[in-house]
């Protein structure tokens, strides 16, 4: 009888234990759907076929009025977030930084070869979840959040959709450190130009594409960034690539116009978890390129 | 100790393994490995370091204490055509087919001096095509010559 009843225990004890595995299990393998409402063009870059300057304008739904410019008590533009208002995003980034100058760009030999390879190949370091910095940040899936912090004298510049990172701009004045190790979002400084923000980034190394259409660069890359926010629901966007390593000459972009999706709260996207990107991102390509030594 | 070291040893090759593999700059930057030969059954390691300055290319062969710098070392780059994606017919517009790109070719060539046994020194001249050119697990596949002498070599990014 107690032979009996030391089976049952073990019995239940293992169902209850594999009953436990598989929920955490579960846990695990929880799609990771989009948050509803969201705001967000919701697949992830691709886009930038047509010629002609200007982005495409994101943010689909929840479209606010055009206030004015929000501005700070020092007469600053608030380039993102506005205290005492719920969080909002920019949404609509470049995807194609050539976008409708491509044939006067001053290409090196190779790095036009290679931005040539790359529209066939579309095998984008994001989408198998690299940190992609400088413009590639604001053409993610879910926008883009800036949040100013005038007290600390940085931006942070949050994009939604990538691999849960950031970046920091620096408006203290400093200069680049001398020997920086390059990064993926590299070493932002900022100033203010009138109201036009200006963001200029040294320090990046060659571990992803600047946009989303394969736009080469080198480690000796200085990104320039202007932002102008013209309106409560517009930001301006161009970029200088000064890059000797890739360009006989710096060029500077077409300008491109985000749009404001408004009262977003933040939600954890972490793109390693479950990431749909391959299939979201890569156009006509079936599969991502799994003859790499290491695909994360 | 030793399955410690060992141990340390894999995970620091690894980890420069997965720092090389994302490099999406100069299709030429890194370090190839492969080897080189005269037939299929006679090979010799190939290690040759690649850099790309903004303006030329640079190496050596065989990195350590024996390292052999390059003489030459230049990419060749011959431009395809983009190509366009089709539409359907619409209404009383007819269907464009679409047009598939030629890719560019990518054509690395370099030239090394390696001391022969006669105390003298003899120049092997290396020319191959870059395959997967931007891709991580790029591959270069050609010729070589040293006077008379003429082989195969293929060397794999690292």
């Amino acid at each position: 009888m107690r032979i009996r009843s030391m089976k049952n225990v073990l019995l239940l004890l293992t169902a209850f234990i594999m009953v436990l595995g598989l929920a955490l299990t579960g846990f695990g393998q929880a799609p990771q759907a989009a948050p509803p409402a969201q705001g967000g063009q919701g697949g992830g870059g691709r886009g930038g076929q047509n010629a002609g300057g200007g982005g495409r304008g994101g943010g689909r739904g929840n479209a606010a009025p055009a206030l004015p410019t929000p501005r700070r008590p020092d007469g600053k533009p608030w380039i993102g977030d506005v205290p005492g208002q719920k969080p909002g995003r920019w949404n609509g980034g470049p995807t194609t930084l050539p976008q409708g100058i491509l044939e006067k760009i001053p290409f090196q030999p190779w790095a036009r070869a290679v931005y040539d390879q790359r529209q066939i190949d579309e095998f984008e370091p994001h989408t198998r979840c690299k940190a992609s910095g400088v413009s590639r940040q604001f053409s993610t899936p879910y926008g883009t959040e800036f949040v100013d912090v005038p007290d600390l004298q940085r931006i942070y510049i949050l994009d939604m959709g990538g691999p849960n990172s950031y970046r920091i701009i620096y408006m203290d004045g400093r200069s680049h450190p001398a020997n920086f190790a390059p990064t993926n979002y590299g070493h932002s400084i900022g100033r203010w130009e009138g109201d036009t923000l200006v963001v200029e980034t040294i320090g990046l190394n060659e571990k992803f594409w600047v946009d989303t259409r394969g736009t080469p660069h080198t480690s000796k890359l200085k990104f320039t960034e202007r932002f102008t926010r013209t309106d409560m629901n517009t930001l301006q966007y161009t970029a200088t690539i000064d890059d000797p390593g890739a360009y006989t000459a710096p060029w500077t972009t077409n300008v491109f116009n985000m749009r404001w999706s408004p009262n977003l709260d933040p939600f954890e996207y972490i793109c390693q978890d479950n990431n749909y990107g391959p299939q979201l991102m890569l156009g006509s390509q079936d599969e991502i390129d799994n003859t790499k030594f290491f695909v994360p | 100790m030793k399955f410690v070291r060992f141990t340390l040893l894999v995970a620091a090759v690894m980890a420069l393994a997965v720092s090389a593999a994302g490099q999406e700059g100069h299709p030429l930057t890194g370090t190839w490995y492969g080897d080189f030969g005269k037939t299929a059954g006679q090979r010799n390691d190939l290690t040759v370091v690649l850099r790309w300055d903004g303006s030329s290319t640079t190496g050596i062969v065989n990195p350590g204490p024996n390292s052999v710098p390059l003489k030459v070392a230049r990419l060749d780059v011959k431009m395809g055509k983009p190509g366009q994606r089709g539409t359907q017919a619409q209404g009383n517009t007819p269907a464009v087919p679409a047009v598939p790109a030629v890719p560019p070719s990518f054509t690395l060539h370099f030239e090394v001096d390696a001391k022969n046994k006669a105390g003298g020194m003899d120049r092997f001249v290396f020319e191959g095509k870059l395959e997967n050119p931007v891709a991580g697990n790029r591959t270069i596949v050609g010729t070589w010559t040293c006077g008379n002498e003429r082989g195969d070599f293929r060397l794999r990014r690292m």
